[in-house]
């Protein structure tokens, strides 16, 4: 029997290319969209990689394309891909521009949200036409029920929140399942360079399990989505209780 | 045929047992819009063990239309 065929958007990051592997080793064949990777030869050897703008309609059209070819009907979609960005609404100390910079956040809606509309209807399409009943799991955040000083990004992650709770109803009919899984704060390589030792310090103080997250916990979340066929619609946190 | 469709028109498009029996468009239906047609499709397919093509799921524009397609596809 062939194997499951799973997408993962961002699948070359920090977090995307621990979900890709713990999918490799579940028995997935897995593509990688992500930009960039031309140089990336220990992803670029692992995976079937396309190089795609998720954002851009007619790349992702033609990378879905690419991968249907490749290993036939679709399986699973992983919207990974995003970036943070942190931002106070209003800035007094910027003389010249103290407001949230509008570009700078329309950018951000587009990579964290666009990108998992656009990625996600394709896909949809795809596993209707298909009769595929897949499993298209978003990657959310704490950061959803709104951080200080994270405007875009909590709006965007509000809104795969609500992308997936929408799709699990309006795809469930075909069999389709749509999550998403909410980490806290992880142990990565941008957590590291984002936030300071003393800040890090507090946020594991604040956890009630007294710690950061690893990529795996989150990869085990989407796994365990995979396997359980009645669930859709959720939003499973994987924060180590920093949301209670 | 109709005992096994006819029923599912009614639940599907929230209308009689009576209305069910007309030949009514998508324009008579209020509740027979896009997201409905989606799960007409889908309900019809689960049901009927069928497969509709994009063709059929198009086409089916009044109730005749859609159990015109199902006898078609054989439903019985």
């Amino acid at each position: 029997m062939a194997l499951p065929t799973a997408i993962v958007t961002g699948g070359a990051g920090n977090l995307g290319a621990v979900i890709a592997k713990s999918l490799v080793q579940k028995g997935y064949n897995v593509a990688i969209f992500d930009t960039d990777i031309s140089s990336r030869n220990e992803i670029l050897q692992e995976y079937f990689c396309v190089d795609v703008d998720v954002t851009n309609e007619s790349a992702v059209n033609s990378a879905v394309d690419k991968v249907s070819g490749m290993f036939g009907d679709i399986h699973l979609l992983v919207n990974c891909a995003g970036s943070i960005m942190s931002a106070p609404l209003i800035n007094i100390t910027n003389r010249e521009s103290p407001r949230h910079g509008f570009t700078l956040f329309k950018n951000h809606i587009e990579t964290n949200l666009s990108s998992v509309f656009l990625v996600g209807s394709i896909v949809a399409e795809r596993m209707i036409s298909t009769r595929t009943k897949g499993v298209i799991v978003n990657i959310s955040s704490v950061c959803a029920c709104g951080n200080k000083g994270q405007s875009a990004y909590s709006a965007a992650k509000a809104g795969v929140e609500a992308l997936t709770k929408v799709w699990g109803k309006e795809l469930g009919a075909f069999g389709i399942r749509v999550a998403a899984v909410a980490p806290g704060f992880i142990d990565t390589k941008s957590t590291s360079s984002a936030l300071s030792e003393q800040k890090l310090k507090e946020i594991k103080s604040a956890t009630p399990l007294r710690r950061l997250g690893n990529a795996e916990n989150v990869a085990q979340a989407i796994c365990a989505i995979t396997e359980n066929d009645f669930i859709t619609g959720a939003i499973i946190a994987v924060d180590g209780g920093v949301v209670l | 045929m109709s005992e096994r469709i006819n029923p599912i028109l009614a639940r599907v498009f929230d209308i009689s047992e009576d209305d069910v029996m007309k030949n009514l468009s998508r324009d008579d239906i209020e509740k027979w819009d896009s997201l409905t047609h989606m799960d007409l499709v889908a309900t019809l397919e689960n049901e009927l063990g069928i497969i509709l093509t994009v063709d059929e799921i198009i086409s089916m524009v009044t109730l005749d239309d859609i159990r015109r397609i199902l006898n078609k596809s054989g439903v019985k």
